[in-house]
């Protein structure tokens, strides 16, 4: 099928234009607007989506890393926290061990002292007390207990130490490398210490597990962990005295492990912590489990464990390292936060689950994602609100535009629609009808080159009628005298022996007033008449009519039978009269005898004739004293003349109508043209056929040239008898 | 009416020696007649003593003689001067053939005017 355009008018199509361009341009603008808000919320859910899983990884990186720091301060700060207690008893002995050294290298200061006696008294807390190991009891020497006497002097100093430990548990004493022991115990829960009897029983410093010297270089030394005469997991502090002879005894300060202990268990950061204390063989000192591989334990050494990565945290820590740790032990996950405590050569331990520690950096981590997660969830839900608020918008834009566009289209079109009724009525044939279109644009410009157009429209219609009116009424005349020009010439040619006679008339379109004539006289004698009347029309042929009438009354009423020059002054005179419109007529007259070819003519003013003399001789111009037109002038005298034709011989007469038609490129076919023609004519041609050829030889030169003048011929062979 | 053969008229008209000198110049032919004898009508009322110069008159039919016979006419009426002058080649020819001399007076040349 085939499809076919829908017809539109021009406002439909300029509403249509405006629809479809403002919707495109809506269209597009807002495809852009949502295509940037679709980007731009895909970006940030892409960026939040990344920045939240940063965020989130990094809060929880900060947030291991500050538990872990934490964690880590705390062990260290706790480390020298005991550390720093341990120092403060070795140098409390050192303190000691100087003023013993100074009692006993100058006794000349000081005066004997009786101190306390376990055996005999009760001995408060705090109280200086003097215990004589058991060998001593048989090898007692007055040099001996004088210098006991004096060393007891050290009491002061012992009371000033114990009494600066305030709420401490703690002993403070001197072993003598003579066997005798000076002493201070301090116990905040009892004024007075007991268990002496059991506890002291056999007691000899010297052989006490405390009683050691220092490393070499070493100014003091930490002994072994042991439980104390009082009962209590003890350390010492020990450094050596000396008197005049040298090393003279062990001064020693005990740390009572209870406010380690305590420290330890009391010390755990967050829910899960706890601490430990390890000493440099690997064992657990102190715990708060009872239970498990971090049990205290004097048997175990961690680092012989199998679990890798608390075995060597374990390692780290005996080797007096500080750091963190991941650890794993009784299938639970833990960091393991440790110092060293350089004086006793342990380690402080301090744990945290993992779990403890995962969790804020996770819920840290939640927060963001879902925080970040509400964000993309508006920008997806702004962007889905912007996307139907658009949709709502281009509804509302299109029926707005589509009412607004009817109304402006309407106003628009409303001088094109007045310009095409005008048109259509000035199509119409209403010449007088003006366009008034007052836009001031190209409307306005077109309206204005209408009326212009029919202004010029009406002017050459006004023209073309009167033209064409004229044109007629010309035609018609031109119909009338070719009418009248055809019906006068004469067209029954003669058939005789003695003469043969041919003529021929070419009208032109617009000329008529050529004739030729032809008529006895009598039996013997015949007149031949070629004529031209100016001018054109209806005057001309009535002036044509009038000649050949005027021409051939004359002839037929001629007195002499030969007085042509009469007839044509006669004529002239006749035509003289009236002739306002100064027509003429040119006239070649000539008369025939057909028994002696004697032949008269006379001519008014028009061309001269050809002759051939015989059958052998060549055409000629008849040389003739003419005259001037007819109708112009009275009274003009006229000549004739006459000549004898031999048998054979041609006349031929014509208008200039044959000599002067012309060309395209204006030449004349000329006298000398129709000469050279009929020379080349047979001799034995009839007239007839004679004009037939000079009339192909005129159309043939004047090819597609309009005829302007009638061609009139007539030709004349006289035959004789 | 004009034909797309024709080639056309032209005219001058200058004074000398007391005569209305009138040179036409083209065809008088059947189709410039009209504006020929109009025009001629014209310089006929202001002049006293009119020649017609016919030396590039290429061709003259018989409404061109017709014209001139009506100015000659008209002038003689008039009491004015009035010759032909100059023809040359198909002019002069016909101008002889018709017998002009009769009707008009004619001279050669406009040396002959006096």
């Amino acid at each position: 099928m085939k499809w076919q355009r829908s017809k539109m008018n021009i406002g439909q199509k300029v509403r249509g234009l405006v629809l479809v361009c403002s919707t495109l341009t809506f269209l597009a603008l807002s495809s852009i607007g949502l295509y940037g808000m679709y980007y731009n919320q895909k970006t940030v859910v892409e960026q939040g989506t990344a920045s939240g899983d940063i965020s989130a990884d990094y809060t929880e990186a900060v947030v291991k890393e500050l538990s872990l720091t934490i964690l880590s301060t705390v062990a260290k700060g706790r480390a020298a926290q005991l550390n720093r207690e341990l120092i403060i008893n070795a140098e409390d002995a050192m303190v000691l061990s100087s003023a013993m050294t100074e009692i006993l290298t100058h006794p000349e200061r000081h005066m004997e002292r009786n101190l306390a006696d376990p055996r005999r008294d009760k001995i408060h807390s705090g109280e200086v007390y003097l215990w004589l190991s058991p060998s001593l009891e048989d090898a007692m020497t007055p040099e001996l207990k004088h210098e006991i006497g004096i060393a007891s002097n050290i009491e002061d100093s012992l009371f000033s130490m114990a009494k600066s430990y305030g709420d401490y548990r703690t002993s403070c004493f001197l072993a003598s490398e003579d066997g005798y022991f000076i002493c201070v115990d301090v116990d905040p829960e009892h004024e007075i210490i007991e268990g002496f009897e059991d506890q002291m029983e056999g007691f000899d410093p010297r052989e006490r597990p405390w009683y050691i010297l220092p490393p070499e270089g070493e100014d003091y030394t930490f002994s072994e962990i042991f439980v104390g005469v009082e009962g209590f997991p003890s350390i010492t502090a020990v450094t050596p005295y000396y008197d005049k002879n040298g090393f003279a005894g062990i001064v020693g300060v005990d740390a009572s492990l209870s406010s380690i202990q305590k420290l330890v268990m009391e010390t755990g950061v967050g829910h899960t912590g706890f601490s430990i204390a390890l000493d440099g063989d690997g064992n657990v000192v102190f715990s708060p489990k009872a239970s498990g591989a971090l049990a205290p334990s004097q048997d175990v050494d961690l680092r012989q464990l199998e679990e890798e990565n608390l075995a060597h945290a374990a390692k780290e820590m005996t080797a007096g390292e500080t750091g963190v740790l991941p650890v794993s032990f009784d299938g639970e996950e833990y960091y393991l936060a440790y110092a060293p405590m350089p004086a006793i050569g342990w380690s402080f331990g301090t744990l945290i689950d993992k779990k403890e520690i995962a969790e804020p950096a996770a819920a840290s981590r939640q927060v963001i994602l879902e925080q970040t997660g509400e964000f993309i969830g508006d920008m997806r839900g702004n962007f889905y609100r912007m996307l139907i608020v658009t949709v709502l918008i281009l509804a509302l834009l299109f029926v707005v535009i589509s009412a607004l566009s009817s109304r402006l289209v309407g106003r628009f079109t409303k001088p094109i629609k007045a310009l095409a009724e005008g048109v259509q009525e000035i199509s119409g044939g209403n010449l007088g009808r003006k366009l008034d279109i007052r836009t001031g644009d190209e409307l306005e410009h077109l309206a204005d080159s209408f009326n212009t157009m029919t202004d010029e429209l009406k002017t050459y219609m006004e023209n073309l009628t009167r033209v064409t009116v004229e044109r007629e009424r010309e035609q018609a005349e031109m119909n009338i005298a070719a009418g009248i020009q055809k019906g006068l010439l004469p067209r029954s040619f003669p058939e005789r022996k003695d003469i043969a006679l041919y003529a021929s008339m070419c009208p032109a379109k617009n000329v008529g007033g050529d004739f030729y004539d032809f008529y006895f006289l009598d039996e013997h004698h015949l007149v031949i008449t070629m004529a031209d009347v100016s001018g054109k029309g209806v005057g001309a042929a009535i002036f044509m009519s009038r000649s050949m009438t005027i021409l051939k009354n004359l002839a037929t009423m001629m007195k002499d039978p030969d007085d042509l020059a009469g007839v044509l002054f006669c004529a002239n005179n006749q035509l003289c009269h009236g002739n306002e419109e100064d027509m003429f007529v040119t006239v070649f007259m000539g008369m025939l005898d057909t028994r002696t070819g004697e032949f008269t003519y006379a001519n008014g003013g028009h061309n001269p004739p050809l002759l051939r003399r015989g059958a052998d001789g060549t055409f000629g111009y008849l040389t003739e004293n003419g005259s001037c037109m007819l109708g112009l002038k009275e009274d003009v005298p006229f000549v004739q003349q006459s000549m004898k034709l031999e048998p054979g011989s041609m006349i031929f007469l014509y208008t200039d109508g044959a000599t002067e038609a012309m060309n395209e490129k204006r030449e004349l076919f000329s006298e000398n043209r129709l000469l050279e023609t009929l020379s080349q004519v047979p001799s034995q041609a009839s007239p007839e056929e004679v004009l037939s050829t000079v009339e192909k030889a005129v159309h043939t030169h004047a090819n597609s040239a309009e005829q302007s003048d009638d061609i009139t011929m007539l030709g004349l062979r006289f035959i004789g008898e | 009416m004009e034909s797309p053969d024709t080639a056309g008229i032209r005219f001058d008209t200058r004074e000398e020696k007391g005569w209305t000198i009138w040179s036409l110049s083209g065809s008088m032919d059947v189709f410039t007649s009209p504006e020929i004898d109009e025009e001629g009508q014209k310089v006929l009322t202001t002049a006293e003593k009119l020649v017609v110069d016919l030396a590039n008159v290429e061709y003259l039919s018989s409404a061109g003689l017709r014209v001139l016979v009506r100015l000659g006419k008209r002038a003689k009426k008039e009491g004015k001067g009035y010759a032909i002058a100059s023809a040359q080649g198909m002019a002069a020819c016909v101008l002889k053939e018709s017998h002009m001399n009769m009707l008009v007076p004619m001279m050669d040349s406009l040396e002959d005017l006096e």
